[in-house]
């Protein structure tokens, strides 16, 4: 029997295609990286389907990539060597709404809108980075550890058990929820992440890029749902006085979402109508402004939120920032929409915000400490002007993590897709300015496109180890191979 | 049997002749390196090194892989489960390895092994910090525990060990390192994860691997905000403790009638995202605290009249409120626990605003103070988990009990972190000396109960658990034998 009359018995002639337009789309994404045809792409519905695949996959040692979004921005998903992609879109339920362990249990189909609308009739809602994509599926932020807007660490660790098919067909549950029963006949609930046993699979499988098995869900954190908010946008000159009010701020354990922006990304998420108020609101905004929410909690919200604003203004005060605003100017109201935008997906409707003002975006990001990041602005904007590309068009957003621990530092570039020149320029930009943050010491926990190498070529006792480990979980290779280092 | 001559003269050569020893009185003193019971298993090793960098400790391991000699590691000896089980084996001791460095503004601490809580805690209260203090004592290695265990009550904010642990350097059981996290490529400690997959799974998992992975020489440890009054520590042993600033905490003893209102009040805690402290009080707890400094026969005889008194059906909860970073804080955490305490008919009691055990304590680990042997069944996995498996170890114990003493049930501990996500529960057994084959049979019998009822436990049964668990212990062996060839790091 031919492979897609195997791959039609397991998962449906209807959901195998081996057709090349179909393939195309599946060959490249919004990133750089090269294109490459799968030989196949199959579209299974539930774990025993997925099962199927990889054992076929791992029987003839074809390779098989993992997709769970109906975007893709780095380039993790194109099959490097062909293969079957298996798209996981049609795995979109949620399978569970656990209230008392404040999570969710979600398949890799389950976009952002679908859990934020699901998670609000509860009270509740996704720990959710900045503005995903409409198309984004929850499990793979999760899965590619994205870092999200809400800086406790209590929330940090947020995927916290799954299901995964390993490269050697194996169905294996991460953590507590190993145990026999789960969900429905057990006693333990699947909240511990570490094990079964000596080693935390959960971490191991986290951050793979589809190299360690299909996670057919997984068990995320979610948060209570604020009452009431109160936003505020602090504008600052300078990226520095900025870092000073996160720091305080932070070290207080004060509100939720908090995020440092500069005024082009800012523009371009809150423009209506583009390009005039785009152009605009970059005029009028200050370079940087730090956005936080103060959420008023589930039992007396006000005086919740009041006893933050003291603190927040004794955190100002011993700065000297004169004052703490709650409107931007030129947009009214924005101050009662921004939670709400800040908590679910980019509206399906809107051009993708990074993609609004020249069609196509490359960004840089890795971790740092926010005390770093004005160092990483102005080597960021030396390599861009080396390269010819306007200062004045690049987005930078800084994330603190973790009550200001550390923070992701992203910059990100826009370009025009179709000026073959531009997207020259910005091949050679973005792996300069990795380099760069690189050598300075920025941290690529995520490494994609060129970054890759240059990450396991400096990591090297590191890049060793995880061989090993990929060859006892992967013996074929065929789980996403040419990804990363394997 | 003795290590051989060449391969300890190379050990000398690597630390100085002053730290290693096979003197057989030394190596008989390390031979109980470990807290756990006497026994025939616990070997006497070839001799004891106390090596003080890294370069040391990976030459040692080298030399252990090269004479095919069994190493076993220690940092402060708390361990229960770690000894030499293995004739000339070398006996890793990293006391000297002592170096700790903060980085204040971005809360995180470099440690090496020798480092222990205390010190660390210290250092950070000077800087407005606060690290996590396990329930066993200020004593043990910030590093061996943060990489087995690493459970207290602060984890209701500060979670478990796991959570904290930032980038890793690793002498790999075969001598080679391993770095991990942001140091994996630079000499930054300040991130855990990656690159790409998460290594740290190598680690630990719900606990850790006691030894048998090689030797973790330093760690990037988070810490966290704290308040910035002084913390004043007053008394001595075994009645110390530390006086909290009374604008920033505030204590709560809370009764409630039902253990549902008790577990409902917890979750609501949970929500309300306030409070640095939640658990449950289990009876003999309290009863241990105060006997303080009485001996066993003090405690037995004070528990006779307590125990029989006790109301099964009572919860008792312990809030500790935390007023950081706003002078209203407080009053609005205090505001909302009340309110949740009224809603489950609880009847609240303030307690003195000061604490023994949660911060600094040097002495916090009380089970050995009633005497006689202990076992506990421990789980770390949701509230409800602990609810539900506590009640089937009650009936165990019933059927087991005498010899099993009489502690009216009253030892079961919930104890949520990170804000309710996770639940550490405790069941703790106890029998006299003579009488400790009936914890061992209560012990297999709970596991079994654990293993038919899908309940999660800490320290599983490989026998029992491996079939059920996904054939774990048989990934962990594969891994092993790829990272360790020689089979050196503790084996047995
Ligand atoms: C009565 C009792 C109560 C306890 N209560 C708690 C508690 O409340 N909370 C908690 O977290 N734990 C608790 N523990 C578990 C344990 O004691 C602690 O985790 C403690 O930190 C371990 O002891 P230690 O720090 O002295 O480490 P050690 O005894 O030095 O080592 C612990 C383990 O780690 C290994 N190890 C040590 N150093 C290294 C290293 N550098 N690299 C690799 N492996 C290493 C050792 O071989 C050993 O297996 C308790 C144990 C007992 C016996």
């Amino acid at each position: 029997m031919q492979i897609k009359e195997k791959l039609t018995k397991i998962v449906g002639a209807e959901n195998v295609s081996d057709d090349p337009e179909v393939l195309l789309s599946y060959s490249k994404d919004c990133s750089l990286s090269a294109p490459r045809m799968p030989n196949y792409v199959a579209r299974p519905k539930n774990t025993d389907e997925v099962h199927g695949v990889v054992r076929l996959a791992n029987e003839n040692g074809i390779p098989v990539v993992p997709a769970s979004s109906g975007i893709h921005f780095y380039g993790n998903t194109i099959p490097n060597l062909g293969g079957i992609v298996l798209d996981l879109r049609r795995m979109n339920k949620i399978l569970e709404v656990d209230l008392y362990n404040k999570m969710v249990r979600v398949e890799p189909g389950v976009t952002w809108g679908q859990l934020q609308s699901e998670a609000a009739k509860h009270k509740m809602m996704g720990l959710c980075p900045l503005l995903p994509h409409p198309l984004k599926s929850v499990l793979t932020s999760h899965l590619e550890r994205e870092p999200m807007l809400i800086p406790k660490f209590e929330y940090a660790g947020s995927l916290v058990t799954m299901e995964a098919v390993l490269p050697e067909g194996e169905v294996f549950r991460t953590g507590s929820a190993c145990v026999p029963g789960f969900p429905d006949k057990s006693m333990a609930e699947g909240v511990n992440p570490g094990g079964p046993g000596y080693l935390s699979y959960n971490w191991l499988i986290q951050g793979a890029q589809g190299t360690m098995g299909v996670v057919t869900w997984a068990k995320v954190k979610m948060a209570p749902r604020p009452k009431i908010d109160k936003t505020l946008f602090i504008p600052f000159e300078s990226l520095e006085d900025a870092i000073q009010l996160v720091y305080n701020v932070q070290r207080r354990m004060i509100g939720e979402e908090c995020l440092i922006i500069n005024s082009v990304n800012l523009a371009a998420i809150l423009t209506k109508k583009w390009p005039q108020d785009y152009n605009n609101l970059r005029r009028i905004l200050t370079p940087w402004t730090v956005i936080l929410v103060l959420g008023g909690g589930w039992r007396r919200p006000e005086e919740k939120i009041e006893y933050e604003e003291d603190g927040l203004r004794e955190a100002a005060a011993e700065l000297h920032i004169p004052a703490l605003p709650t409107s931007l100017p030129g947009l009214p109201g924005i101050e009662r929409e921004l939670p709400g935008m800040l908590r679910t997906a980019w509206p399906e409707k809107k051009t993708y915000w990074k993609f609004a003002d020249k069609g196509a975006c490359q960004d840089v990001f890795f971790y740092t400490t926010l005390n770093r990041t004005p160092d990483f602005v102005q080597v960021m904007n030396q390599v861009a002007a080396e390269n010819g590309y306007c200062i004045d068009d690049i987005g930078i957003y800084i994330q603190p993590m973790e009550y200001g621990r550390s923070c992701h530092f992203e910059c990100s570039f826009p370009y025009n897709p179709d000026d073959t020149d531009e997207v020259a320029m910005i091949r050679n930009l973005y792996a300069e300015a990795a380099e760069t943050a690189m050598d300075m010491g920025g941290y690529f926990s995520r490494p994609y496109g060129v970054v890759v190498d240059m990450v396991y070529d400096k990591a090297a006792s590191y890049t060793t180890a995880l061989k090993k480990v990929k060859q006892l979980l992967d013996p074929n290779n065929i789980m996403s191979p040419g990804r990363l280092c394997f | 049997m003795s290590i051989p001559r060449e391969a300890y003269q190379t050990l000398q050569s690597i630390v100085g002749t002053e730290w290693v020893s096979d003197d057989p009185a030394i190596c008989e003193a390390d031979r109980y390196c470990s807290l756990s019971s006497p026994s025939e298993e616990k070997r006497r090793p070839g001799c004891s090194i106390e090596p003080v960098s890294t370069e040391e400790v990976q030459a040692i391991v080298k030399v252990a892989n090269r004479y095919k000699l069994p190493f076993v590691v220690t940092s402060t000896y708390y361990s229960a489960g770690t000894y030499c089980r293995k004739d000339d084996s070398i006996l890793i001791d990293l006391k000297r390895m002592n170096k700790l460095e903060i980085d204040e503004e971005n809360l995180y601490a470099i440690v090496e092994p020798g480092v222990v809580f205390s010190a660390l805690q210290a250092d950070l209260f000077k800087r407005g910090l606060c690290t996590f203090v396990p329930g066993c004592g200020g004593h043990a290695s910030v590093v061996a525990n943060t990489v087995n265990m690493g459970d207290a009550p602060l984890g209701w904010r500060y979670g478990l060990g796991y959570q904290r642990l930032l980038g890793v350097e690793w002498v790999l059981p075969d001598g080679e390192m391993l770095k991990m996290g942001s140091l994996s490529m630079s000499k930054d400690y300040f991130w855990g994860e990656g690159p790409g997959p998460d290594l740290r799974g190598l680690l630990r998992g719900c606990a850790g691997h006691q030894s048998r992975m090689g030797i973790i020489t330093k760690i990037g440890v988070k810490v966290f905000p704290f308040v910035s009054e002084e913390l004043e520590p007053e008394g001595w042993a075994f009645r110390s403790f530390i006086k909290l600033p009374p604008n920033r905490f505030k204590w709560y003893n809370i009764r409630f009638y039902s253990r549902e209102d008790a577990i409902n009040a917890m979750f609501e805690l949970g929500r309300c995202e306030i409070a640095l402290v939640v658990m449950t009080v289990p009876p003999i707890f309290r009863g241990v605290a105060r006997t303080r400094g009485v001996g066993c026969g003090g405690f037995w005889e004070f528990w006779k009249d307590a125990g029989p008194k006790l109301n099964p059906k009572q919860m008792d909860l312990r809030v500790l409120l935390y007023g950081i970073g706003s002078d209203k804080r407080l009053e609005y955490e205090e505001k909302v626990l009340l309110d949740i305490v009224k809603e489950y008919g609880g009847s609240p009691r303030e307690a003195p605003c000061r604490d023994e055990t949660n911060f600094m304590a040097a002495d916090a680990i009380c089970a050995n103070v009633v005497g006689g042997r202990f076992s506990s069944e421990v789980s770390y996995e949701s509230i409800n988990q602990a609810v539900r498996y506590s009640k089937v170890v009650d009936k165990i114990t019933d059927e087991h009990r005498p010899p099993i003493l009489q502690e009216y049930n009253s030892t079961d501990w919930v104890c949520p972190y990170e804000l309710g996500y996770i639940a550490k529960m405790e069941c703790l057994r106890m029998a006299s000396v003579e009488d400790n084959y009936a914890l061992q049979e209560w012990k297999n019998d709970c596991q079994d109960a654990c293993a038919k009822g899908g309940a999660y436990a800490l320290v599983p049964d490989n026998k029992v658990f491996g079939p059920i668990w996904g054939n774990y212990p048989e990934k962990e062996d594969k891994i092993r034998a790829a990272f360790d060839p020689n089979h050196v790091s503790a084996p047995g």
